[in-house]
């Protein structure tokens, strides 16, 4: 463990947690399937509204005294949320230096426009609407593993207050 | 008759009768002379014909000796006689050439002559021939001697002429001496009767001046009294040195020399040295016995100098020829003249030099008489062209007709003065509106001398006068409230027709009593005196809304303009306003405002709806979906996890849950479009159709690569609009042709422009399976379909979207098409 106040470069592979922050059970199970189907096995972390993966990220509440030099190699993150919307979310964990550069993807039913310009415009790295046919969305996942846990380099985390 | 001229009278008639008789006397002697001198002439005629006759004898005398002697010595006597004889008959004929009768006597003796002549010589060469006996035979034969007293008997004849004429001529001269006689003693008698009248003439008038001496003597004394002690000064000088010889009391005061100075200068020493050489002139040529009178400057001993009249007389002065002269200082008298004639040149160059005014003097008869410059510039006249001109051509010749300038002239003569305004005429034939006042002028006496005439130019007042009525016509036509007010006491000073009608003013009441306040309601008297007055007369104007008071209680409602009218030095003189009756437009504008906050409110319910309409839209996307996915999910992995416990027909059901759960995603996905279209901002910029047709074809041919379908899309098709809607709609055009014409062998899809009623249209045409035309209405409905799912897939959302688009373009879209013939679908944009 390092201490907190300590910055450091180059997060390893261990860090594989996935943090997917989805409200609805149903969702919640298919996304697992999704991402099991695709042989992902990466520990998910699920938080069910936006105030507990904020606690996850930033270590508070139920979270309180978690690593937070340990971050998810990506956030799945639905917009329509409990306690505190998923865009709002998005914008604390991109205003604190901790997760300003954790790979989001936003993963919504919505197909609004409106939502997914506030969602790249608030430093989303990725947008996917999630398709009613499960097969599809199997496929999206795939794509998405592909991407960002398997392709991305992530970045550095050198942060300086 | 004066003495001096009967004494000429006398002496003149002496004188005549004396000289008279000189001369008679001198042309007796003359005549006398002559008489005698004709006497000798008929003496001399007479001897001359005595020598002829002496010469006829001798030189007979001679040829008779010759013929008895034959001696040539006795030729000698005829030779000579033969000689002679022509040259006195010559004489004799120039001696009587004055008298036609001996001239022709003359004339009838020559040829006697030539033939005793030839005869003797006849005889005388005879003898010398043939001797003494043949020559006297001739001479007994021949007729000398009948010759002879022919010649005898003319000369006699010739000769009692003669005697007759010299008797004649001495009788005239005894009466002629006789006559004489008589104007002699005739003559002298009158010259001693005369001289003796003369004589008494004289002493009678001798006797006559010694009385009068005597009278003159005896009033002398007066006389000298008179000069000495005459106010004027006087004195007297002599023509010939021009020297003082007397002078009188006043002349020694007023010239400042003494009596005994004066003695010793001449007049010249009491001029001015320039002035001598004039004086002595006038002395020159004047004559010297004739009283005189002239104007002079003389010079006192102290050098100032006078001006003097002078009148001078002719007098004998201690023997000497001289003048008396008496001077009057008219010094003062001339000053005063002058200052007097400058003052009239003085108001005279200025009626002359004044522009504004014609000034001008008439002759009683109405002629002009001065012109001045006022006068030329009005009516254009130069002063040398109507001088002596008759004013009436200053008038209209309808005034001229009805005879107005004489008219004017005599009511100026009997009122003294009259004043007229009217039309006048100038030089060049244009009118101009004239004020003219007439005045006669009278002299002393009060006889008319002429008129003054002053003409004023008032076109330019008049014009303005009519400018200003017209205005105030206008004023008062106008329906705006229009007055203006003396700023200083807000009095009112004039209100036009709509303003009163709008304070409920009488139409001929007098509103200068009013104040600015008596027309306006309380809470407009307060804005008035606390903002629009101030801010008018600091900035000029003010306009705004304000409100007067009718008489009857109720307020009118204007847009007012109020003026601040300011002097030269900025103080607000006059406030002005012109304002308008808004009562119309106040209730238009509470009506307005009523249906505006309406609108507002209407405004307000749409955008909450909007909301509600965009808050549904969302949760439809989010909400309505997210079941769905868990009913296809799961329902997929049901057919993964248990597919050995379901039979072929539960599976069936499942396959059929998972499509039901597609087509509803579809239809949601569909409707939410529809709605976001409807709201999506409209974009304009330039469209390219063809371009967009084919990538929408080419999508199309990628998802199904296997059929055989023809796209055939016009080149430059351009429009105008939001081309991601356009494309939406041209998507589902497409989208249907291609899906209608599945069943084709071979589709044929055609994008193109026409013609519609003037307007182009754009098509999308398909050769696929077309639609019952009866249906047509109801194919750009939402959820409307003609054909069932089975036949073609659809949610029925499409034309609805198209149209919807379409519509939102401002543009129109319709459709034709019959059972199996194909579609076509029109729009414009």
């Amino acid at each position: 463990m390092r201490p907190d106040t300590t910055w450091e470069v180059g997060m390893t592979a261990e860090e594989t947690v996935i943090l997917l922050v989805e409200d609805n059970a149903d969702d919640e199970a298919l996304t697992l399937r999704a991402l099991k189907k695709n042989n992902i096995t990466n520990e998910v972390v699920v938080a069910r509204d936006g105030a507990e993966a904020l606690d996850y990220l930033f270590g508070t509440g139920a979270h309180a005294g978690r690593d937070t030099n340990v971050q998810p190699q990506v956030v799945l993150l639905d917009l329509k949320l409990p306690k505190v919307e998923g865009l709002e979310v998005l914008r604390r964990l991109r205003a604190d230096a901790r997760t300003k550069l954790l790979p989001v993807v936003i993963l919504t039913t919505s197909n609004e426009e409106q939502d997914r310009l506030r969602g790249y415009g608030m430093g989303a790295n990725s947008y996917v609407r999630k398709p009613v046919d499960f097969g599809e969305f199997i496929e999206a996942v795939r794509q998405l593993e592909m991407y960002w846990l398997l392709l991305n380099e992530r970045p550095p985390l050198t942060t300086r207050s | 008759m004066t003495f001096k001229r009967k004494l000429v009278a006398a002496y003149g008639t002496a004188i005549v009768v004396l000289v008279s008789l000189s001369f008679y006397s001198y042309h007796r002697l003359q005549k006398r002379n002559v008489d005698q001198e004709w006497v000798n002439h008929t003496h001399q005629v007479l001897e001359q014909l005595d020598a002829v006759l002496v010469d006829l004898v001798n030189a007979e005398t001679g040829e008779r000796g010759y013929v008895i002697a034959g001696e040539e010595s006795y030729l000698e006597p005829y030779e000579g006689a033969i000689r002679r004889i022509h040259a006195d008959l010559e004489r004799v004929r120039q001696l009587t050439s004055d008298n036609a009768r001996q001239q022709r006597s003359l004339n009838e003796l020559e040829p006697l002559f030539a033939g005793k002549l030839s005869e003797l010589r006849n005889r005388i060469d005879i003898r010398k021939r043939e001797g003494l006996a043949a020559a006297a035979a001739a001479i007994q034969t021949g007729n000398g001697q009948e010759l002879t007293n022919q010649v005898r008997r003319a000369i006699g004849a010739m000769q009692q002429e003669e005697q007759r004429l010299l008797a004649e001529r001495s009788s005239e001269a005894a009466a002629s001496l006789h006559q004489a006689r008589w104007i002699g003693g005739i003559g002298n008698l009158l010259f001693f009767l005369a001289l003796i009248l003369a004589g008494v003439l004289t002493s009678r008038e001798m006797a006559k001046r010694r009385r009068a001496e005597e009278k003159l003597r005896g009033s002398e004394e007066q006389y000298r009294l008179l000069f000495d002690n005459n106010p004027h000064p006087a004195w007297v000088y002599d023509l010939k040195t021009l020297a003082f010889l007397d002078v009188n009391q006043s002349a020694v005061q007023s010239y400042g020399y003494s009596r005994e100075e004066f003695l010793r200068l001449t007049i010249k020493d009491i001029r001015p040295a320039e002035d001598v050489h004039a004086l002595v002139g006038n002395l020159t040529e004047s004559p010297s016995n004739t009283e005189h009178q002239g104007v002079w400057r003389h010079r006192k001993k102290d050098g100032t100098l006078i001006d003097v009249e002078v009148t001078s007389h002719p007098i004998t002065y201690a023997g000497k020829e001289g003048r008396l002269v008496v001077a009057t200082d008219i010094t003062k008298r001339k000053k005063a003249q002058e200052g007097l004639r400058q003052s009239e040149e003085r108001h005279r160059l200025m009626v002359q030099e004044v522009k504004d005014y014609a000034i001008l003097m008439l002759d009683p008869e109405g002629r002009v008489v001065s012109w001045n410059a006022g006068a030329e510039r009005i009516k254009g006249y130069r002063a040398e062209e109507i001088i002596g001109q008759h004013f009436s051509r200053f008038y209209l010749s309808e005034d001229l007709k009805a005879g107005k300038p004489a008219c004017e002239l005599k009511l100026a003569a009997e009122q003294g003065r009259i004043e007229d305004e009217g039309w006048r005429v100038k030089k060049d034939g244009s009118r101009f509106w004239a004020n003219v006042v007439i005045t006669a002028l009278r002299g002393e006496t009060g006889i008319l001398r002429g008129f003054a005439k002053v003409t004023r130019d008032m076109t330019e007042r008049k014009r303005s006068e009519e400018t200003r009525m017209r205005l105030v016509a206008i004023l008062e036509a106008a329906p705006d409230f229009i007055g203006f007010a003396n700023a200083k006491d807000e009095h009112i000073l004039y209100v036009n027709r709509a303003g009163r009608k709008m304070a409920g003013l009488g139409e001929d009441e007098d509103v200068t009593k009013l104040k600015i306040p008596d027309v306006h309601p309380e809470w407009a008297k307060q804005m008035l005196r606390d903002k629009i007055l101030p801010a008018a007369s600091q900035n000029g104007f003010w306009t705004g809304e304000c409100a007067f008071l009718h008489r009857d209680g109720h307020e009118i409602p204007v847009l007012m303009a109020l003026n601040a009218h300011k002097t030269a030095n900025g103080e607000v003189e006059v406030f002005s306003t012109i304002s308008r009756d808004i009562t119309e437009r106040k209730r238009a504008e509470d009506a307005l405002e009523k249906h505006r906050g309406e609108l507002a409110r209407s405004n307000a319910d749409l955008a909450a709806a909007n909301r509600e309409l965009e808050a549904f839209s969302y949760s439809v996307s989010h909400d309505l979906r997210a079941p769905l996915r868990g009913i296809d999910g799961f329902s997929l992995a049901l057919l993964e996890d248990c597919a050995d416990k379901l039979d072929p027909q539960g599976k069936d059901h499942l396959n059929r849950i998972r499509a039901g759960t597609q087509r509803m995603a579809t239809l949601i996905d569909d409707l939410l479009n529809l709605s976001r279209i409807a709201r999506a901002e409209m974009r304009h910029e330039p469209v390219d159709l063809s371009a967009l047709a084919g990538t929408v074809a080419a999508e199309l041919r990628r998802a199904a690569p296997d059929r055989r379908a023809d796209f055939v899309i016009a080149e430059g098709l351009h429009a105008e609009g939001d081309s991601q809607l356009i494309r939406v709609a041209l998507e589902n055009l497409l989208g249907n042709a291609w899906k209608f014409t599945a069943r084709r062998e071979r589709a044929r899809i055609e994008v193109g422009r026409t013609q519609n009623n003037g307007s182009s249209a754009y098509f999308v045409r398909d050769n696929g399976a077309g639609f019952d035309g009866k249906y047509v209405d109801r194919l750009f409905g939402a959820f409307q379909r003609l054909h069932s799912t089975t036949e073609f897939s659809g949610t029925g959302i499409g034309l609805a979207t198209v149209q919807r688009i379409i519509h939102r373009h401002g543009g129109k879209v319709w459709a034709e098409g019959g059972v199996d013939q194909g579609a076509t679908f029109f729009f414009t944009l």
